[in-house]
């Protein structure tokens, strides 16, 4: 938006001109002065995502040094809260494992879903396309849509999945699917990777609508042979915007998961074997008052994130600037 | 690593049921019919179940159990709770008697024997020689001389006590004989009213809900149906001679003027009551319609039946798009047979007139309502007696009569119109449907004692032979279901959408009866079918009715237009919308007033702060002068006190977190603290307790119970348990019978009756790791590992299956299969938990119980003010007014489990679960809430968990866990800085 006022600056350095009244025109504030009508549109944003994104990140970045109960003043402690995180607290270990096991397991599994079923129904005529995307999308936009899962996982021998294995005799006796630790991270994955085929879907099935089909004759003519090739050397290095934003979208949302955790095996679960980082936060957020030490973890779980998302994006760097 | 592959097997496992389960299932199937069709083969393979020996060969059935074997004795035998004692089968057996058209007049006073009831003779409300009888228990006995034998009639004329509001009932025998089943209970009527019908408003414009006060009306109402199955009264047969008819007071008591035996007459038809009336057959009565408004009732058979607001249609009247208005009565609380409303309406000119109501009945889509309409106390011709509000979604206007309305003759003057909840043609039908919902589940329970809950699907149990009436019986429940079906669908017009459920169980027990083979594996489909046929039940004996206002029209004139168009509705919409932004719907009823005014927080729900705002505004705030500003809030307090927003006093809260960290204020240091705390159990206040100060006043209370099913206990020969030795012992005997018993969670009741304190006694550490707590841990384990018992159940369904005849529960569950199971009223009872036996051979019961809690915020504005309303709130008075006012609103399910011992007795228990509930709290203990307590019952999961789900050894699980939780108690110690801890409870604390 800035960019009509760095070009129209002369390349002058300031101070071999000595004219009091001129303004330095490479400050910021002269340039905001001239781009104001820019900046006047962006201010409500700017203000919402201030008060609501930066200063709560930058707050909680101080709660974390600090004890601090929510209900009596915050007090200094300096590095005791990631001491006992790192040193201390072995169920965060386990929630960390569980966490990364969600990335690293849903995020790519459910991206990749994603990216084929996109390629798939991209193909197929608009009226099917469209029920296709509705069919895809519906679990993500009906928020408690997977309390249908905590039905076909239920515990008791009535429980759809219960029920059918025992009627072909895999099973003697229910089992209790989210109560179990060796099973219950497994269910919750496979429901989170149906959850999440939502966005990152929307967003592939936008990414493939955009595609420059000049390019595609140009690939036929060049002696592309196969749709596998047509896709490695000419949709994906296209889609590198898309890609990336799925992939911020689908790590965040790996990274983060919690409600489907709670809702469907209990808060806290069971032996803490699905517990995540954001379980674990609210549980010292919300039921030991434990703020200070709840932000420590949420920093550490912000900056692990950040670096997901630069390797990620390296990676697909990579990958679209192949050739 | 692992979990990736674990995972990738799940889901390998999944594709392949989908793909393979289908083909498997069809080809079982095809086995099954095979099977049958091959009864000629001889069986030589003992493996192949599915090929056993042809029906009847019982040798051939290798895999015969003992339980098997047994169970053909039981079989057989009668159900001793069966409804043999019908009041069907008395009337089958004395129906043809002689009706002798006489009155018998039996005056209370001359009562000829009494234990325990204590009644006066005296002036009472305005007549002489009444029998005043308010001791709420004991029997009184009459005489009576009967000169010629046959069926009578029979009615008593009372009037109640209004000190309380307890359901009125009796139960009635005949010469020490109970005639048939429903002499068990009859309920008399309470009559309420308006407290004015000039609705007050509060300060935001929003009308209040008129508080419904009883009258001590004279009544004379005969013996009938509490249930509304057997509409007219009950008959009673006496032979000639003199005969004894006692009451037993089972509920609250009343005052009574005298018995009658008499015959009840039925109205005759309309052309009689047109000819009785002079009808020449013109009816052209010119004049003003007369409007009576729904909400203006002058008198109700129930609190429920208040006024109430309706929003939904822009044509009620009054009418605002976004304030509340008292314009309607009845609705979903007008259900119940024997509930009526009646409404008093002048006459100015006599003649004919039609009758129109303007009506919502949104709740039985293609089945009416029905209701008895009476004119002064009589209903004027038959046709009137049930008079039907079809399925409508808005508010409609009902012609008395339809196209051709009826006409009704009324004199200049007063006149009273008064319409009465009744089943009409339904009630046969639900007393057959009910009956069969009953006899499907003791067919169920008959044939999982032989296949258990989940049968082999490989296994032809061979049920047709082995329950040697099973198929007789499946063909009478189909006959009777499909005779309902079709007189539902028939009476709706050939639609009944309502009645289809019927249709669907009927078509599965035809093809149980034709495929008996089948059973065992449709089995869960046939329980599914007892549940919604239940639910059937529950819905078509429900009748609900919203009445906004009545028309009284003259013959000669049109009804006025009572249809709201689109436009209005359009413009009704919009409105409202608006409105949605002005509107504070979070404040109920008036918003601080007065100089004095306290802020609180309810937490429980919008109906609990309805029913609570108006006896704050009529009782508390006249009292004292300080205003309440109550708000329905259901977000987190912590987060309103971190913001400075938090109110001055929270409802049932979360305490003792807060207290810890200073945000509640401590009680003590009020005046009347001491006098406060003796409503409650003397523990109540340990749970409150830190050091020598108390952060909070419970509120609501519950604790486990003993559920059995008398009828299942009676069937196999067992006693209701009393200690957990009974429990274990009768396990075997309910489990061969394929049935469980809910033991869930016990082991706390247990390890507190060993005598265990829950921590050490410098509280440092729990108990679980002391020798007796471990034993007592890997007996409870056991009983989920070794006898299997079910870990996870729903307790409601189980138990109304028969399934788990007994199961500990939360007390307040009774209320819910009261009102949601009827098919087993009777067959079911409550009873103190198992105890364990001490030294001296007394029975200890103890149990902890947990509390909700209302606190004063550290920050509170007015303490003094806010203290006075906690003191209000938790009285004996209000916690009852409160308690009955919500069950009146809401209905039994949502009775209060107030912690005030003296509004307890004010609740509507029954007396023999009063007792017990009351007897249990005896035994009730309560551990302070220590920093970090929240781990022991966190961790104690975790163990149990660590034992059934990934097989550890329990000992090894419940120690390591422990020491967990130990060492939170000591972190969160450190946390506080707390050297030492001590609780000093008044009262509570036992060693």
């Amino acid at each position: 938006m800035s960019k009509s006022a760095v070009i129209d600056s002369p390349k002058v350095p300031a101070s071999a001109v000595k004219t009091p009244k001129r303004v330095n025109k490479h400050s910021i504030w002269y340039q905001m002065k001239e781009n104001r009508a820019c900046y006047a549109m962006m201010t409500p944003f700017l203000i919402v995502f201030f008060t609501f994104t930066i200063l709560p990140v930058v707050i909680s970045i101080y709660y974390s040094f600090t004890y601090y109960n929510m209900l009596e003043a915050p007090r200094w402690i300096g590095m005791l809260n990631y001491q006992t995180l790192f040193i201390e607290d072995k169920i965060f270990l386990i929630t960390v494992r569980n966490t990364l096991v969600f990335g690293l397991v849903t995020g790519p599994l459910s991206y990749m879903m994603c990216f084929v079923f996109a390629w798939m129904i991209n193909d197929l005529s608009p009226k099917v396309r469209t029920i296709l995307t509705v069919i895809l999308y519906a679990p993500s936009v009906s928020g408690g849509a997977y309390t249908i899962w905590s039905f076909i996982f239920a515990s008791d021998s009535y429980g759809l999945t219960n029920s059918f294995l025992m009627s072909l005799g895999l099973l003697n006796e229910p089992i209790r699917w989210f109560q179990n630790a060796d099973y219950a991270l497994t269910v919750i994955m496979i429901i989170q990777v149906w959850l999440s085929l939502g966005t990152g879907f929307l967003t592939f099935i936008a990414g493939f609508q955009s595609l420059n089909q000049e390019l595609f004759e140009a690939g036929a003519i060049d002696g592309v042979k196969n749709r596998f090739q047509q896709l490695w050397y000419i949709t994906i290095p296209q889609m590198y915007g898309q890609l990336v934003l799925s992939a911020v979208l689908q790590i965040s949302a790996a990274f983060s998961v919690s409600g489907i955790v709670t809702a469907l095996a209990g808060f806290p679960t069971q032996n803490y074997c699905a517990d995540t980082i954001v379980t674990h936060i609210t549980d010292y957020g919300t039921i030991r008052y434990e703020m200070g030490y709840a932000s420590a973890i949420s920093v550490i779980l912000f900056i692990a994130m950040v670096l997901f998302n630069n390797v990620v994006q390296k990676i697909l760097g990579g990958l679209a600037h192949a050739d | 690593m692992k979990n990736g592959l674990r995972m990738l097997c799940v889901m390998l496992t999944i594709a392949l049921i989908f793909t393979v389960a289908a083909p498997v299932i069809a080809l079982a199937d095809e086995a099954d019919t095979a099977a049958d069709m091959l009864t000629s083969v001889a069986p030589d393979s003992v493996e192949n179940v599915l090929l056993t020996a042809p029906v009847g060969d019982e040798t051939t059935d290798e895999v015969a159990s003992d339980a098997t074997a047994s169970d053909t004795t039981t079989v057989t035998q009668e159900n001793p709770y069966s409804r043999d004692n019908s009041y069907e089968n008395f009337l089958k057996k004395y129906g043809n008697s002689a009706k002798p058209d006489t009155e018998i007049i039996i005056p209370a006073k001359d009562y000829v024997a009494e234990e325990g009831a204590t009644p006066k003779v005296e002036t009472y409300e305005g007549k002489d020689d009444i029998l005043v009888w308010d001791s709420q228990e004991g029997k009184i006995t009459w005489q009576v001389e009967i000169a010629e034998a046959g069926l009578y009639n029979m009615a008593m004329s009372y009037v109640p006590f209004l000190d309380n509001a307890l359901t009125i009932s009796f139960e009635m025998k005949i010469d020490g004989l109970t005639q048939f089943n429903s002499m068990k209970s009859f309920e008399f009527n309470r009559i309420f009213t308006n407290e004015t019908n000039d609705f007050e408003m509060d300060n935001r414009g929003n009308q209040l809900r008129p508080e419904q006060i009883q009258l001590a009306m004279w009544q004379e109402n005969v013996f009938n149906d509490a249930e509304g199955i057997y509409i007219k009264g009950f008959y009673f047969y006496f032979t000639e001679g003199t005969h004894t008819i006692s009451l037993e007071a089972t509920g609250a008591g009343v005052a009574i003027e005298y018995l009658k035996l008499f015959q009840l007459k039925d109205a005759g038809t309309y052309e009689e009551y047109l000819a009785q009336n002079g009808a020449n057959g013109v009816f052209d009565t010119k004049g003003e319609t007369i409007e009576i408004e729904g909400e203006k009732a002058t008198l109700k058979s129930d609190s429920t039946l208040a006024p109430q607001n309706d929003r939904s249609d822009p044509k009620v009247q009054p009418y605002s798009p976004s304030k509340i208005m008292m314009n309607s009565i009845g609705g979903s609380k007008w259900a119940s047979p024997g509930q009526w409303v009646e409404w008093e309406f002048d006459v100015e000119a006599a003649g004919w007139y039609k009758i129109g109501i303007r009506y919502a009945q949104n709740y039985l889509r293609g089945m009416s309502s029905i209701r008895t309409l009476r004119l002064d106390g009589e209903v004027p011709f038959i046709e009137a007696e049930s008079v039907k509000f079809d399925f409508t979604s808005t508010f409609e206007l009902k012609v008395v009569g339809d196209d051709n309305p009826y006409y009704f003759y009324l004199d200049a003057g007063k006149h009273t119109i008064q319409l009465e909840v009744t089943l009409g043609d339904m009630a046969t039908s639900i007393n057959n449907v009910e009956n069969c919902v009953y006899e499907m589940n003791y067919l169920y329970r008959k044939i999982i004692m032989i296949t258990s809950a989940e049968p082999d699907q490989y296994r032809n149990y061979k049920l047709d032979v082995k329950i040697n009436d099973l198929i007789p019986r499946l063909k009478e429940i189909s006959r009777i279901l499909k005779q309902e079906y079709n007189a539902i669908s028939a009476a709706a017009g050939g639609k009944g959408n309502e009645a289809v459920v019927l249709e669907q169980v009927y078509v599965q027990l035809d093809s149980f009866i034709e495929k008996p083979y089948t059973i065992s594996k449709r089995l869960s489909a046939y329980k599914e079918n007892i549940t919604t046929l239940s639910a059937w039940l529950l819905n078509a004996s429900s009748q609900p009715v919203g009445v906004d206002y009545l028309l009284i029209t003259p013959a000669g004139e049109e009804f006025k237009n009572t249809q709201a168009n689109g436009w209005d509705k359009l413009v009704h919409e919009v409105r409202a919308f608006i409105a949605s932004f002005t509107e504070d719907y979070t404040s109920i009823g008036n918003t601080g007033e007065g100089d004095r005014t306290v802020t609180v927080w309810i937490t429980t729900g919008r109906d609990q702060a309805n029913v609570l705002k108006p006896i704050i505004d009529d009782d508390f705030t006249p009292q004292t002068g300080i205003g309440i500003d109550l708000k329905l809030v259901q977000t987190n307090l912590v987060s309103a006190i971190a913001a400075n927003r938090a109110p001055d006093v929270c409802l049932a809260s979360d305490a003792m977190n807060l207290a810890y960290r200073g945000a509640v204020m401590e009680l003590s240091q009020f005046d009347t603290f001491d006098e406060v705390i003796t409503r409650f159990h003397p523990s109540s206040m340990l749970l409150f307790n830190i050091e020598d100060g108390y952060y909070a006043l419970p509120e609501e209370q519950t604790f486990g119970m003993l559920f059995y099913r008398t009828d299942i206990l009676e069937e196999l020969g067992m006693e209701v348990p009393q200690t957990w030795d009974d429990i274990y012992n009768m396990l075997p005997i309910v489990q061969r019978n394929n049935m469980d018993i809910g033991l869930l969670d016990i082991f706390q009741i247990q390890f507190h009756q060993a005598g265990i304190n829950q921590y050490s006694d410098d509280f440092t550490e729990v108990n679980y790791l002391n020798k007796e707590a471990i034993d007592l841990f890997v007996k409870y384990t056991d009983l989920f590992t070794q006898y299997k018992l079910p870990n996870s159940y729903d307790f409601f369904n189980r138990f109304r299956t028969g399934e788990m005849p007994v199961a500990v529960a939360n007390y307040n569950l009774a209320t819910q299969i009261q009102a949601a199971a009827p098919e087993i009223s009777g067959l079911w009872g409550m009873t103190l938990v198992p105890g364990t036996i001490k030294e001296d051979g007394t029975i200890d019961r103890t149990q902890t119980f947990g509390s909700s809690a209302n606190i004063i915020l550290a920050e509170a504005k007015d303490p003094e003010a806010a203290w006075r309303f906690l003191d209000w709130y938790t009285s004996a008075p209000t916690q009852a007014e409160y308690a009955n006012e919500l069950e009146a609103t809401m209905g039994m399910t949502a009775r209060y489990a107030t912690a005030n011992l003296e509004a307890f007795e004010m609740l509507n228990w029954s007396k023999a679960d009063a007792k017990s509930i009351r007897e249990q709290r005896q035994w009730g203990i309560t551990y302070p809430s220590l920093p970090g307590g929240y781990y022991v019952a966190r961790n104690y999961t975790n163990a149990f968990n660590a034992v059934i789900s990934a097989n550890e050894a329990p000992r090894a699980a419940l120690t390591e866990w422990t020491q967990q939780t130990n060492a939170e108690l000591v972190r969160k110690r450190i946390e506080f800085g707390i050297e030492e801890l001590h609780f000093e409870a008044k009262g509570g604390w036992e060693d």
